[in-house]
């Protein structure tokens, strides 16, 4: 009877202390992020500390972020990397990311490209994009695991076609160049295009190039200037040149049309 | 009446042997043409800093939006493909055409962000230009003071070097020491560790974190 009472005041400790959780949980990182958004960075550490002891992944997360960058509090790594394996531990996606970076970096931890792996595995598990890709560097140089140029591919495509520019960006080059994958000029130029419409600098200057060539695409100065252009807007220097080589052989009255679209372009939202 | 002329006049009524005149009108040249780009100079980090600070203050759009605004002015106005190089030292000339494209890419993420990260985003920042001097043959050193509030001021010193594409930043030192040096040093050591890939990995890896999230748990 004794072992019975001591049980279910274990039973209602475990409880409390989930519905404690559920309420950390539920509480509201907002006030903090509007504080972080109007650049009142010590109140955003103020607000969100409390319920980072609480265990609120999102607030530990944010709370990490505050102490990698240095804002609100003095900068420190190794107080990063406690608050994002706290969140992390709790399943966090975003937390995870960072943990398996700052592990890849050896900043505030001592590098270990295994543990990093399984960190990325896990919110990979979960479709989370970024570390998708970033996985698919790892296998793609070798770090924490053997080289795999096919399985790098294959996690390319994945973050690829779940919307990271940067997968996407790749997943071109390896189109391009015939690298892991069959040589294929016009998926190369599709892929460029979805991440350049997002707004990257490099996929837009590759894109640019593949106009001017007619490589995959119908060859066409115009969309090549216009492209180049994005990108060298960005401060991409390769970019800049490509520009002005490009400027002396159009017209002006096509510049000037080109001008006035790049000035309109709007990056797609990335999904993550 | 401008210097040169002065000098000019000065050469056809005066007994000077020829050979001093000519180095006193080349010195006068000099200063003139240095005066100026020391002025200009000013001028260009004083811009930028208002520039930088009207974006990174207003109201609207997300941080995160006007945090990339700012850091795309950063890229247009670092020499980024100079500092990227320097700060590799001799191991960029031993890198494969591919680890110097992939490097010099992630070395602007790189820098934009760790100079947005050291230099803004604070609520009532204010940069104000306290001086300037000369470096070398081609650069001035434009240094300045970042106020800001409930924190003390930052000491900016920022290394301006004037190219066929206008100013380009190409150093600052912070509190007195070389933003460019320190990377250099800390890039150094991560390749002998890991060699250039490694060193990529790290870069891709600082600039892969993300930032805050308004999300919840």
């Amino acid at each position: 009877m004794r072992m019975f009472g001591r049980l279910i005041s274990l039973a209602t400790t475990i409880v409390g202390a989930a519905s404690l959780l559920g309420a950390a949980a539920m509480a509201d990182v907002t006030p903090g992020w509007e504080a972080y958004q109007r650049g009142d960075f010590a109140k955003a550490v103020e607000l969100w500390r409390p319920l980072a002891d609480s265990g609120d992944s999102s607030a530990q997360y944010n709370l990490g972020i505050m102490y990698d960058q240095g804002r609100g509090v003095g900068q420190d790594a190794t107080e990063a990397v406690r608050w994002w394996r706290a969140a992390a531990e709790g399943g966090y996606a975003p937390a995870i990311h960072n943990l398996a970076n700052s592990l890849i970096a050896g900043d505030g931890v001592a590098q270990d490209y295994a543990e990093a792996v399984r960190w990325l595995e896990r919110a990979a598990d979960q479709g989370f994009a970024r570390s998708v890709y970033t996985l698919g560097k790892m296998y793609s140089y070798g770090l924490g695991v053997a080289t795999d140029g096919g399985k790098a591919v294959a996690l390319f495509e994945q973050a690829a076609s779940l919307g990271n520019p940067r997968a996407q960006y790749n997943l071109a080059r390896s189109y391009r160049d015939g690298e892991g994958v069959p040589k294929d000029l016009e998926r190369a130029a599709q892929w460029y295009e979805r991440a350049a419409q997002q707004g990257d600098a490099a996929a837009q200057a590759a894109l640019g190039q593949r106009y001017a060539l007619g490589e995959g695409v119908r060859q066409d100065q115009e969309k090549a200037l216009y492209w180049t252009s994005l990108a060298a807007a960005q401060g991409l220097a390769r970019a800049v040149e490509a520009r002005k080589a490009l400027v002396q052989t159009l017209e002006a009255r096509i510049v000037d049309r080109v001008d006035r679209s790049v000035s309109g372009f709007r990056p797609t939202l990335p999904t993550q | 009446m401008p210097p040169s002329q002065w000098f000019e006049m000065h050469v056809y009524t005066s007994y000077l042997r020829p050979s001093l005149i000519v180095i006193a009108l080349a010195v006068s040249l000099v200063l003139a043409g240095q005066a100026k780009a020391q002025t200009n100079a000013s001028q260009f980090i004083g811009q930028l800093g208002q520039q930088a600070i009207t974006i990174l203050q207003s109201t609207s759009g997300s941080l995160e939006q006007r945090e990339q605004n700012f850091r795309q002015i950063l890229a247009q106005n670092f020499d980024v493909a100079f500092i990227g190089r320097f700060v590799l030292g001799r191991s960029w000339r031993v890198a494969t055409p591919e680890q110097q494209t992939d490097y010099l890419a992630l070395f602007e993420d790189f820098l934009v962000l760790t100079y947005s990260r050291r230099l803004g985003g604070y609520t009532g920042e204010r940069l104000a230009v306290v001086d300037e001097r000369a470096a070398g043959d081609r650069d001035t050193v434009v240094r300045t003071q970042i106020d800001r509030p409930g924190g003390p001021p930052i000491n900016a010193d920022w290394r301006v070097r004037a190219t066929e594409t206008g100013f380009k930043i190409i150093d600052v030192e912070v509190a007195g020491v070389s933003m460019a040096l320190t990377q250099r040093s800390e890039f150094a050591s991560v390749i002998g560790r890991n060699g250039m890939n490694g060193l990529i990995e790290v870069l891709r890896a600082r600039s892969s974190k993300l930032s805050a999230t308004a999300a919840r748990s």
